[in-house]
């Protein structure tokens, strides 16, 4: 490893360029022990070190704690991502300072260095100490639900970190019914919210975890950037407010139209410390620099000050007196005093007691922003339902983009799926991907079946769930398509190309679907006992499914015999039968083949691209079961929701075409082609129906036995009487199959029997 | 692969160089390779510090190998019966001034890789690492 060693203004900046492993080591600690440099600030430029072993932590961690004992310390550049990785397992991350560029790092050091030049003050009967920092910016930042197309959102869904230093009104852990927004106060180390009413306790977060809390905010106020002034205030019990009006008034930037504070202090009574945010403003001054939109002169709860500025602030009492130790920075201070029994309750800033002690961390801000400005841009096209809280999640999942345009997918049934085309943060457009976004569980299962299923066995399809965020009740995941062809890539569903190819098409996409994608699941079936009848139950997805009979259809499930004017012949109630067979059948077992199978693959959860790859999607059911339990999933699809089924004539046609589907004895017999109507799509559902049996029997190594298949069957069968989007025409088609299924599996254990 | 080191730091690059070169022929992303160089020097340097009571030279084995969506490297030596797997872990949470020096090694490559296993066969250490190749 190569080191350099430069000043830049007083900081020494050791450039290293290698690997700093235990040779590296050697070499680091020899050049560090010749070092004699008056600041105890040092800077690392690591951003030429790919590799950094036990060894070299070793030597960072002895130089940090021999420049510690001088208050000084290092600031690392530059962290490479092994560099970072290993840094963050040893638990070095919150332990060395740690800057993005060099530039930072310098600064940061610099700000170390300047606890000089030091003044002394006299505010009345304050002693106050002024240290200046090294030039920085800062801002305001107001956050508040925006207005789109005229309609005005109740509350704006962001999170702890976004906000950082901020007060306002909200509610934190996001929106909750019956909950209204109280006063809240949030910082990096730990955020809280008033309770119910005055008397009630606050609530509170402290940790890490703290900063991925979702707050929904109805107005609020924060503070970003450096601090232009540190100030210790000293003196026999005083105002705090007051106090920060002399500070104000004593200017510590030339002439400042608005001021930032955060403030540390010890009170005269009980509790005994406090913690304040505020902001103080000349709103004659403001409105010509600062905020000509009047922001600040529209915030609620100002009080005046004795100047004549006004102010706004919240915050936080405290049970333990801050340490307020002269070499600490803020962030490590507020870290000392976020603790839970440290924390007492959020107060307003009026309700403060007076103060002996204090130390305010100035803030003289450039500029004021809507704090939205800082985060992503979520643009979403169509006019469906949007969540405000699904934008909290949506720019978890994108942090590292600069904006984000999401257009539905149709389909969905618990959870809707955007495609989405992101920008980096310098305008680069990246790979199109996908966004879902539902419920947690789901979203949770869909995750878990993933790890287990998908990326360890389907890894050719490309689909990688490449983030996942949750925000309150929901949670969304980001997949990238690793053979997508580029930026420009369509994605459309197999649905479109099912109905736009010409049928040949169609069923060499299904074959590649089965033989190329999905075989590495199917290939592998396991020999065991499945319970057939309680595995496919209906009644777990749509346990409404006898109710619903019984009301759209006017079929009882407590009578035996279902007559099917269509065909002219009575056949058995499928009703009664899921009823009265199935509790009976549920603690029957069987050998027979199972795989891991997607579980609910229809034609909305598979996108093709325009070089026919394929990629699968939604494994929120994905795990082992009957092995053609996919195929028998799908060709409920094709028939009831990719024919037309317009007029009675048409459901006559389809039940004498089910007829010859259900009319075959055996998973290796092609079912005739039974169909007098006139939709070209029954004959492609026909080819392509046939080919999902031949797949289903090459899948369970060509048994014979199709009950198995008539029972997976059944369950999307019986689902499509609760569909919603579907006309009584297609429920009583779907009524009409089970019956003839019922027949099939009733005339198959006759003969066996 | 199969590299012989001696018992020395210094003949560490050898098996950088080696990994490296191997990385390119079975395409392994530079990454992967880099987390798997780090693992094995962490432990060869632990093996270097801890396994032999004698100042002898001694030979210490490591394979590595690709199979099947997975990277799997073995140490072996013929030091003492050593289990680095049996010490503590560090406390990573030590404030700069609590913090114990070393020690840190073992805990990086548990961190970086899947599995990790200890054996002991015949008269030898046998170190067994495991690093899974997830997609991109």
């Amino acid at each position: 490893m190569d080191i350099d060693l430069s000043f830049d203004g007083g900081i020494p900046v050791l450039t290293l360029a290698g690997r700093f492993d235990g040779a590296g080591a050697v070499v680091f600690d020899q050049k560090t022990a010749a070092i004699d440099a008056e600041s105890a600030q040092w800077v690392v430029d690591m951003s030429s070190v790919a590799y950094l072993s036990s060894l070299g932590i070793r030597s960072l961690v002895v130089l940090e704690k021999r420049l510690k004992a001088r208050d000084g310390g290092l600031v690392l550049a530059g962290i490479t991502p092994l560099v970072e990785r290993v840094l963050d397992v040893s638990g070095l991350e919150n332990v060395l300072r740690i800057a993005g560029t060099r530039a930072r790092a310098v600064q940061m050091a610099r700000a170390a260095v300047a606890t000089a030049p030091t003044i002394e003050m006299a505010f009345g009967s304050i002693r106050a100490t002024i240290r200046r920092s090294p030039p920085g910016e800062s801002a305001i930042e107001w956050w508040a639900p925006d207005t789109v197309a005229g309609f005005e959102r109740e509350l704006l869904a962001v999170e702890v970190k976004d906000l950082g230093i901020a007060f306002g009104t909200g509610i934190l852990g996001g929106p909750a019914a019956f909950e209204a927004p109280r006063p809240f106060v949030s910082t990096l180390q730990f955020a809280g919210m008033s309770g119910e009413d005055d008397v009630a306790i606050s609530d509170f977060v402290v940790g890490d975890a703290s900063q991925l809390m979702p707050v929904a905010v109805e107005a609020a106020w924060g503070v970003s950037g450096s601090s232009a002034a540190i100030v210790d205030l000293e003196g026999s019990p005083f105002g705090l407010l007051e106090a920060l009006d002399d500070i104000f008034e004593r200017g510590i930037s030339p002439s400042p139209a608005a001021l930032g504070f955060v403030v540390l202090a010890h009170t005269d009574g009980e509790p005994p410390g406090l913690f304040a945010v505020a902001i103080a403003f000349d709103p004659e001054r403001t409105q010509t620099s600062l905020d000509p939109e009047k922001h600040l002169e529209g915030a609620a709860g100002q009080i005046p000050l004795p100047s004549g500025k006004r102010c706004i602030g919240s915050a936080v009492t405290l049970n333990v007196r801050p340490a307020l130790e002269r070499s600490s920075d803020m962030r490590s201070e507020l870290r000392q005093d976020a603790a839970l029994e440290s924390l007492r309750a959020i107060v307003g800033l009026r309700a403060c007691a007076q103060v002996t002690r204090a130390r305010v961390w100035v803030f003289a801000p450039g500029k004021l922003r809507d704090g939205i400005d800082k985060l992503l841009t979520v643009n979403v096209e169509g006019d469906g339902e949007w969540r405000p809280e699904w934008d909290a999640i949506v720019r978890r999942l994108y942090h590292d983009c600069g904006s984000v345009t999401l257009t539905p997918l149709p389909g969905g049934f618990m959870s809707s799926t955007y495609k989405a085309v992101a920008y980096d943060h310098d305008g680069r457009r990246t790979l199109p991907s996908v966004v879902k976004i539902g419920p947690v569980a789901l979203t949770r299962r869909e995750q878990q079946a993933n790890r287990e299923y998908v990326s360890r066995f389907i890894l050719n399809n490309g689909t990688s769930v490449l983030g996942d965020a949750q925000h309150g009740e929901w949670a969304g995941l980001r997949y990238n398509f690793l053979g997508v062809n580029g930026p420009e890539s369509r994605l459309v569903w197999l649905y479109d190309q099912y109905l736009q190819r010409s049928t040949p098409e169609v069923l060499a996409l299904i074959e590649r679907l089965f033989t190329r994608v999905l075989k590495p699941w199917y290939a592998q079936p396991r020999w065991e006992q499945i319970s057939l009848y309680r595995d496919h139950t209906p009644l777990r997805l749509f346990p409404s499914v006898i109710e619903t009979g019984e009301q759209v259809l006017g079929i009882s499930a407590d009578t035996k015999e279902f007559v099917c004017a269509e065909l002219g012949v009575t056949l058995p109630n499928p009703f009664w039968f899921l009823k009265h067979e199935y509790p009976k059948r549920a603690a029957e077992s069987r050998l027979w083949y199972t795989a891991v199978s997607h579980g609910d693959l229809n034609l909305r959860n598979v996108l093709v691209d325009e070089r026919d790859n394929l990629y699968v999607i939604d494994f929120s059911e994905t795990h082992p079961r009957n092995a053609v339990s996919d195929f028998a999933r799908l060709e409920p699809v094709l028939k009831f929701e990719m024919t037309r089924i317009e007029t009675d004539d048409d459901v006559r046609s389809l039940v004498e075409f089910e007829q010859g589907l259900t009319s075959v004895s055996s998973l290796d017999e092609a079912p005739p082609f039974v169909y007098r109507g006139d939709d070209p799509l029954v004959s492609r559902a026909h080819a392509a129906i046939t080919l999902l049996r031949r797949y289903a029997d090459r899948a369970t190594l060509f048994e014979l036995d199709i009950v198995p298949y008539w029972v997976a069957m059944l369950e999307w069968t019986y689902a499509v009487v609760c569909y919603r989007q579907v006309t009584p025409r297609h429920k009583r088609y779907a009524a009409c199959s089970a019956a003839l299924i019922c027949r099939s599996i009733l005339q198959l254990e006759r003969r066996v029997g | 692969m199969t590299v012989d080191l001696r018992n020395h730091l210094l003949d560490l690059p050898r098996l950088t160089d080696r990994l490296t070169e191997w990385g390119e022929q079975v395409r392994i992303p530079e990454p992967l390779v880099r987390q798997l160089d780090l693992a094995l020097e962490e432990i060869v340097t632990n093996v270097i510090a801890y396994a032999y009571s004698d100042d002898d030279e001694h030979v210490i084995r490591v394979d590595v190998g690709v199979t099947r969506g997975e990277i799997t490297a073995v140490v072996e030596d013929d030091g003492v019966p050593f289990n680095p797997l049996e010490r503590a872990a560090p406390d990573t949470t030590a404030g700069i001034e609590d913090r114990e020096i070393g020690g840190l090694g073992i805990h990086i490559v548990r961190e970086l890789m899947d599995r990790v296993r200890y054996d002991r066969v015949g008269n030898r250490n046998r170190l067994t690492i495991t690093k899974l190749l997830e997609p991109a």
